[in-house]
């Protein structure tokens, strides 16, 4: 786990402060995890091909698969990352695991882009009221994953999203859609929990990547709070693409222990009224750009936000979204960058 | 053209398999010799029987260039026999319509695969130095298609905002590390940097390379286009291509597809005065059933002639994403139902969403059969 850390003030300037003043001599931990879908290694690249062009079968698709795992596994450890995840091979994207494990959801024919990227996921329709088939759903994790108990975090989309990212051909207005996938995605949470986990991140990508309505924002946060209301493990909910700019009351309002932003769609200037109780996860890393990030620049840049906003509960250093919009050899590189920050502010330089 | 809606198509359309074989120095099996003598037949391809010839010749750097060159060919009879007015390549010379450009051009450095959906992958660059022109890219694909057809020709590429929005942009990003703090305010200006850049030095010497030798019509290809949230790019892309088109005798359409939401690109979009024709994907959007009184997929014409744009529109009547072949009765009523929305049936071009490569050459050449027909039954229809 992370050390107690003092982190130092470099040449950044510093937006005016909002938060509680950091008394002098207070100490921060930092802590390191990855937070969506990891890239495929070239070879499991090469592999899917080749199973796609019926030149190998399921076996030996599901060695490289494996051996993907034990790599990104491995490095995750000996990069000593406070939370495991599952790099998420066998998902195709983010909802396929759920159009494939929730009864209700059928896979529609469009592919649809996901967000601002040249990345495509299949659309759900809802046809049905979902329910939760759990063997499905398991199978979509590397069995050896459970391995790393209380180290171990899954990584879901948040209700509103799933119900976001879906056409909805059965229920009769948003609300009562919703709230239903929040219902449904809570037995879900607690499924994964009851495997031992340390940290269930939901994803929420949908809720500000436009500005919102008051009443989705409303909507999200009931939904959320449903599906999260008996869950006793680190719940983070991460927003990739987000500009939560003028929203952080309301997101207090989410039954989250952390709150993850994405520093590259959100400026750190915007940041008013964050709740210090609340962790929060800095999407510092870019897991949309290629250019590896300077290790001081990122130890100046969380100094930044720990004195704009005061001791915080819970602080970690994280890419600001998935790294599988990286090839696999840079977003290693990243994670490399991430520990390297880790170490370097623990060792005080 | 003289007709109302012209037909065309506007992307690549799949390579064969004896091409990709081929191309590749690879064996090919019977059905696809099979399948490389039925199209010959079929669309009536003059000397089809040298591409057979080569197919089963020994492999050497000439055979390969042969094939692919036959590749072109057969994709340019395939469009002209389908009854389209505007013909291109298909891209067959093209690997992909990123890669093709930005490998051409030296600042770019590809460094890996990206999943874009599934196991489908791309390779993705990462501007790396100074972008720099060097030399004609496609200039050569003209000249060919020229030479091999009488209809009108014209010449797609991706334009600057898809080049910049789906490269790492790590050059222009370093210039302005010690000068931005902020992330989000860091990359929002290194991406306007690579934008104009881009549009500066490699879309516009592209263009001017092309017009010089006789090329009237370019597609601009912008599927990034109207991703992200907000105005403030439409803008930018309206400027950045204002900068890289100004001054040419050429015409100009720009293709954008699977948008949320096309009516965000106006009225900023008609900024870009040199751009005279959009093609854009509706058939995607609409219902396939005859006889709606109002076709959702095509609302965003009703737009354009309340703006009074006076635009061409490449009008997407055939879904690229699935085998079933638009009856050319949808086909037909799609065209009217777009003319009484803008107001002009002139302006009125016909084509799928977008390029068919995903289909095989059965179902592109059956699809696109039944939108001609569809064309001609519009016109009947006006008359």
């Amino acid at each position: 786990m992370a050390s107690v850390i003092q982190l130092i003030s470099a040449n950044v300037p510093v937006p005016e402060r909002t938060g509680p003043a950091k008394a002098e001599g207070v100490t921060t931990k930092v802590e390191t995890y990855l937070v969506g879908l990891q890239p495929r290694t070239e070879e499991l690249i090469s592999g899917t091909r080749d199973w796609d062009r019926k030149r190998i079968g399921d076996e030996e698709l599901d060695e490289l698969r494996n051996a993907a795992a034990a790599r990104d596994f491995s490095l995750q450890t000996r990069l000593n990352f406070n939370f495991v995840s599952d790099p998420m091979f066998y998902w195709q994207d983010l909802i396929r695991p759920f159009i494939d494990s929730l009864e209700g959801l059928d896979i529609g024919p469009q592919l649809t882009r996901w967000f601002d990227n040249n990345t495509f996921y299949r659309k759900p329709r809802i046809n049905a009221y979902p329910n939760i088939l759990q063997r499905k759903l398991l199978k979509y994790y590397f069995e050896h994953f459970w391995d790393f108990g209380k180290k171990a975090k899954v990584i879901i989309p948040a209700p509103y999203c799933l119900y976001c990212a879906s056409d909805d051909n059965y229920f009769p207005d948003r609300r009562s859609g919703v709230l239903s996938f929040a219902q449904e995605m809570e037995r879900v949470a607690l499924l994964l929990e009851e495997k031992g986990i340390g940290q269930i991140e939901f994803l929420e990508p949908f809720l500000f990547f436009r500005e919102p309505e008051q009443s989705d924002i409303e909507l999200a946060i009931d939904a959320f709070n449903l599906t999260t209301q008996r869950l006793k493990c680190e719940v983070l909910l991460h927003f990739p693409f987000a500009n939560l700019s003028g929203h952080f009351r309301e997101i207090l309002d989410f039954n989250a222990s952390v709150i993850g932003i994405d520093f590259f769609s959100t400026s750190l200037a915007d940041i008013t009224d964050f709740d210090t109780k609340k962790g929060l996860a800095i999407g510092c890393i870019d897991g949309r750009n290629s250019l590896l990030e300077d290790i001081d620049w990122i130890q100046s840049f969380v100094s930044s936000v720990v004195d704009r906003l005061g001791d915080l509960k819970h602080l970690a250093v994280v890419p600001n979204c998935d790294l599988e919009f990286l090839p696999r050899s840079i977003a290693e590189e990243k994670m490399n960058v991430m520990s390297e920050v880790k170490k370097k502010v623990e060792s005080g330089v | 053209m003289s007709e109302p809606f012209p037909c065309q198509e506007i992307g690549s359309i799949a390579k064969p398999n004896w091409r990709v074989l081929g191309y590749r120095g690879a064996p090919i099996t019977d059905e696809d010799f099979s399948e490389a003598k039925y199209w010959g037949r079929k669309l009536k391809v003059e000397g089809y029987e040298r591409l057979l010839e080569l197919l089963k010749s020994e492999d050497s750097p000439e055979v390969r260039e042969g094939i692919r060159e036959w590749s072109a060919i057969y994709a340019i009879r395939l469009q002209e026999s389908a009854g389209l007015d505007i013909v291109f390549d298909g891209e067959q010379w093209r690997t992909e319509m990123y890669e093709a450009l930005v490998r051409e051009v030296s600042g770019f450095r590809f460094v890996g695969h990206v999943r874009s959906w599934d196991n489908k992958y791309y390779r993705k660059a990462s501007v790396v130095d100074e972008i720099r022109w060097q030399k004609p890219i496609y200039l050569s694909e003209y000249e060919f298609t020229r030479a091999h057809t009488e209809k009108a020709v014209k010449v797609p590429f991706t334009g600057p905002y898809t080049v910049t929005d789906w490269s790492f942009n790590e050059h222009y990003l370093k210039q302005l590390r010690d000068k931005l703090n902020d992330p989000r305010e860091l990359k929002k200006e290194a991406y306007r940097d690579l934008l104009f850049e881009v549009s500066r030095k490699l879309i516009r010497p592209e263009i001017e390379s092309l017009v010089s030798n006789g090329v009237k019509w370019i597609q601009i290809d912008e599927p990034a286009l109207s991703t992200q949230p907000g105005k403030g790019q439409i803008s930018d892309f309206v400027q950045a291509i204002n900068e890289a088109i100004s001054g040419f005798d050429c015409k100009f359409s720009l293709h954008v597809c699977y948008s949320s939401d096309y009516s965000a690109l106006f009225p900023e979009l008609l900024e870009a005065k040199k751009i005279s024709h959009y093609a854009l994907e509706f058939a995607n959007r609409d219902s396939n059933k005859l006889g709606e009184q109002r076709r959702i997929g095509y609302d965003v014409v009703k737009l354009l002639g309340e703006l009074k744009a006076e635009k061409e529109i490449g009008l997407g009547v055939v879904d690229v994403h699935n085998d079933s072949i638009e009856p050319s009765g949808l086909v037909r009523e799609r065209i009217l139902h777009a003319s009484r929305l803008i107001g002009n049936p002139g302006l009125i071009y016909v084509n799928p969403d977008c390029g068919l490569r995903t289909r095989s050459w059965k179902v592109t050449y059956n699809k696109l059969v039944s939108m001609s027909k569809g064309a001609s039954m519009a016109r009947e229809a006006l008359e």
